[in-house]
């Protein structure tokens, strides 16, 4: 492989009938929503416009978006007959987008034409909700003659009532047998990977390059799927820590009421601000996603002092404290040069124990002091939210940047997973009130880590 | 350049900030890696003189607290030294002794448990309570919130695992140097200027433990002829024997003094310097997660994965114009008396429709082929002619061109938009399309229509 034969960045035409989903291809492999314009008018791309992937800090990939290919039947009779026994196709090509005559009939055709002439790889975008046209036969035809490698990709496999069959026969009967299917709208990392994997066998000297460009994207997107994950688990953990102190001293009747509100709306802030990252992480715009509220329902929880997890944690801090405790009295003593005889030690052992205490239930036991009480999560919205974190993850993994259909995210999404798992660690969250272990929240964050990626793999 | 411990601290001072409150905005620039990028934010957060010093505050607070309690300690060891030895002429060396050091002892075997022994969790019953109190000095000190971030990442950073026991240590080791160096030059000073007499007694151990145990304690100093009482001297200082001479006298001195270095100054320096070495080394390998959200959505911005480039061959003819839209109808608003004829329809949508017309579907035109046959039934016949396309796959130049060619003069010609049920969402904007394609083929605006079949009708 010598380096003549290798220059960057890779140039691909993405080209097919109109309205058959080319600019949201680029926009799905860009992972990005603001590329060109998509529309169901015939013929919305009418300009050829690049963009690019990125191996490192250079481009990679150049993708060229063109315009459809609306007439391909009269293109291919004037083809046809500029044909001649002593020129090629690509001469004939290259003869028609010379001539400045064709230029009003076949304005978006010659752009096209111009395109593959100059590009390494042909995308040939196959919308397969539509049958098998002669039409598109003719278009393949055209652009076989650039002979350039064509990759068939073939797109809304996911659509029922499709006809890739169909079209995979008739791909097969016309020689191309390397096509891939890949769904702009239901994407799929895997698909992307296998699009790539076809630019290697048509693309031999670019094969190790190419090797180390879908490493690095499969790098990156594991990397943004566990940031995501992660994000959800933060906000899990957070959500589940959100104590109200329920003030019944009051002759306010709706103290409770208010309370609950107060819980509910934090909720919802803390939701939308999740919403928000997690949509600015995968690169989608806000109006992917419809948000409707949390139904915290009764949206009560009181917190039990004496659960059994809560007691046993309870009894552990509680000497390891007192240890401490003991250490820094002993320092009280030596300050004192010893006269104190080792009275702030036995000091030190109770205020270590005080501490722990403290810090763990200060807020529920000064909240039963005043005559008030604190609330939490139901288990129930706890459940709905874990719910609704799972299926927005598994969703936008699986949501091109092509997609025009909003995504749904309410209230009836609480689909047959087991959260058993999840609520297990959450409610020791909730029953410790966990301020600062921090290896315990470690814990609990690894938990719901493992949850969420197996059900959004799932 | 890979970063330092001190530029990956001050990044996460950064993050902490910039995480919690929207007072930073930070204009990012290019560079040459992730780290000179990461490096450089903080160098233009740097130029806002109130975030300088948010990200050193921490710093300077805790050496001064340090110092401050160093300095105490180092009081606190003089006056301890001056309480144990005032007031009487003869000094009993062994209680001295365990008041100078007995204390110094336990914490130090305290520290060497809770770092070597209850290694899980490794420093947390210190931190947990090291942690708050700090937290809330930061929470008092600091005005701005930003400065309360920022110290608390400091902080954080300092004492979490694995590097925190040794930060710990490091404190905890400073003051008691200070306490045992204040103790040791308050001991030489009294010993310089005043005069004692050195006595041992006990009731319960006997003479030959005392003699093994002084032996013991002056091993270390004899290695380096370090001045020791010798087993006699030893003998003649119990209570209650003969007046001292000078030379005993300063060999208890000595053996005091020596005392306070080698159990107290001496342990406590190396575990100074060891703690003082772990916690460099570990804050060293301490490491930012480029898996977490915040650098990855830095690392974006760095370098992003695609870029958008440019229009290559711009449109020289401009968008079509749009016309209006119309209201559904069903298929019973075509004549009865027709011929229907579908054009590149699905052939799912030529067999429903077929059976909801009057007349079927003639043919559906698709090719060369059918496109020849369709010509020969509009030739031969004698009522209007029916175009069915399909109405959510927008119109092209080739599809008008076919329709051009289908449609011989003299003919009555429509243009029903048949709506597929599957892809509903598309037709409402497409009709309008295949308006303006009815119009450039003269069929009257009242000819073209937008139909919906049964079937889509229950759905």
């Amino acid at each position: 492989m010598t380096n003549k034969q290798i220059s960057l960045p890779i140039i691909l035409s993405v080209v097919g009938h109109t309205n058959t989903g080319k600019t949201s291809l680029v926009r799905t492999l860009m992972r990005n929503c603001d590329f060109g314009e998509i529309d169901n008018r015939a013929g919305t791309t009418r300009h050829v416009e690049s963009a690019q992937i990125f191996l490192g800090d250079k481009a990679f990939l150049e993708l060229r978006d063109t315009p459809g290919l609306e007439d391909s039947v009269a293109l291919a009779e004037r083809l046809q007959a500029l044909t001649s026994a002593h020129l090629s196709g690509r001469d004939t090509l290259l003869t028609f987008v010379k001539d400045s005559a064709n230029k009003k009939e076949f304005d978006q055709e010659l752009k096209v034409l111009n395109q593959i002439l100059i590009s390494d790889i042909i995308l040939y975008v196959i919308d397969c909700r539509e049958p098998v046209l002669e039409k598109y036969l003719f278009e393949l035809r055209c652009l076989s003659m650039a002979a350039k490698p064509i990759i068939p990709v073939l797109n809304f496999i996911e659509k029922s009532g499709n006809h890739k069959t169909e079209w995979r026969k008739t791909l097969a009967d016309f020689n191309f047998h390397s096509l891939v299917e890949f769904d702009t709208v239901a994407f799929s990392f895997d698909a992307e990977k296998r699009l790539y994997r076809k630019f290697q066998t048509v693309l031999e000297p670019y094969y190790a390059l190419l090797e180390t460009f879908i490493q690095q994207r499969e790098e990156d997107w594991l990397a943004l799927r566990h940031a995501c994950i992660q994000c959800s688990s933060e906000f899990m953990l957070a959500v589940s820590k959100i104590q109200v102190t329920v003030d019944t001293t009051t002759a306010d009747k709706n103290a409770e009421v208010e309370a609950s509100a107060r819980l509910q709306n934090t909720v919802r802030v803390k939701e939308k601000e999740q919403l928000g990252r997690i949509l600015q992480l995968l690169q989608f715009s806000a109006d992917d996603i419809q948000y409707a509220n949390v139904p915290i329902k009764d949206g009560r929880w009181t917190l039990d002092l004496f659960a059994p997890e809560a007691l046993k944690k309870f009894g552990i801090d509680t000497a390891s404290a007192a240890a401490t405790g003991a250490a820094i009295g002993v320092g009280v003593d030596v300050m004192l040069a010893g006269l104190s005889l080792g009275t702030a030690t036995l000091a030190g052992a109770i205020l270590g124990s005080s501490w722990s205490t403290g810090k763990r239930f200060g807020k529920q036991l000064l909240a039963r002091y005043r005559g008030q009480y604190v609330i939490g999560l139901d288990q129930p919205t706890i459940t709905l939210l874990l719910a609704r974190q799972a299926h927005l993850l598994d969703a936008l993994f699986h949501r091109g940047h092509a997609a025009q259909q909003q995504l749904m995210l309410g209230d009836d999404k609480v689909t047959k997973l087991d959260y058993s798992e999840p609520l297990q660690v959450l409610k020791k969250v909730q029953n410790l009130a966990v301020s600062d272990d921090e290896e315990l929240e470690a814990d609990i964050t690894q938990v719901l880590n493992n949850w969420f990626t197996t059900v959004t793999s799932a | 350049m890979s970063l330092d411990y001190r530029e990956k601290i001050e990044i996460e001072q950064l993050r902490s900030i910039e995480q919690q409150s929207q007072v930073l905005t930070i204009r990012s620039q290019p560079a040459s890696s992730f780290e000179a990028f990461l490096r450089q934010r903080v160098s233009q957060s740097k130029l806002q003189p109130e975030f300088e010093s948010a990200l050193d505050q921490a710093q300077h607070w805790f050496r001064t607290l340090l110092l401050g309690s160093c300095l105490l300690a180092g009081l606190a060891g003089m006056f301890a030294v001056v309480q144990a030895v005032s007031g009487a002429g003869t000094l009993n060396v062994f209680w001295v002794l365990m008041v100078l050091l007995g204390f110094n002892l336990l914490s130090f075997v305290l520290w060497l448990l809770f770092t070597f022994v209850l290694r899980t969790p490794a420093s947390s019953p210190l931190v947990s309570i090291f942690m708050p109190c700090l937290n809330w000095t930061i929470k008092l000190a600091a005005k701005e919130h930003y400065s309360q971030y920022a110290s608390k990442t400091w902080l954080h950073i300092q004492l979490s695992n694995p590097q925190g026991k040794w930060f710990i240590g490091r404190v905890v080791h400073s003051v008691w140097l200070s306490y045992l160096a204040g103790g040791f030059i308050a001991l030489l000073l009294v010993l310089m200027t005043r005069q004692y007499d050195f006595i041992w007694g006990s009731t319960i151990l006997d003479q030959a433990a005392f003699q093994q145990l002084t032996a013991y304690l002056s091993f270390p100093m004899d290695v380096i002829h370090w001045p020791t009482p010798s087993i006699d001297e030893v003998v003649a200082s119990q209570q209650g024997l003969n007046e001292m001479s000078s030379t005993l006298r300063s060999s208890w001195a000595y053996f005091l003094l020596g005392c306070l270095l080698f159990y107290g100054l001496f342990p406590r320096l190396a575990a100074w310097v060891m703690c003082r070495v772990l916690d460099a080394v570990q804050l060293r390998r301490f490491s930012l997660n480029y898996q977490d959200p915040y650098y990855l959505a830095l690392k974006r911005e760095w370098q992003p994965l695609s870029g958008q480039g440019h229009i290559l061959d711009a449109d020289s003819r401009g968008q079509p114009h749009q016309s209006l839209q119309k209201t559904k109808q069903s298929l019973q608003a075509l004549p009865s008396e027709a011929l229907y004829l579908g054009v590149e329809l699905p052939n799912l949508l030529v067999t429903r429709v077929s059976s909801q017309l009057t007349t079927p579907v003639m043919v559906n035109v698709v090719n060369k082929d059918t496109t020849d046959q369709a010509l020969a039934f509009i030739k031969n016949s004698v009522v209007s002619v029916v175009f069915l396309v399909n109405a959510n796959k927008p119109p092209d130049r080739g599809t008008l061109r076919l329709l051009q060619s289908l449609m011989p003069k003299g003919k009555k010609y429509w243009l029903g938009c048949i709506e597929d049920g599957a892809m509903r969402i598309a037709s409402e904007n497409t009709y309008a399309q295949w308006q303006e394609q009815a119009q450039m083929l003269s069929i009257q605006p009242q000819h073209c229509v937008l139909l919906q079949s049964t079937d889509d009708a229950h759905d």
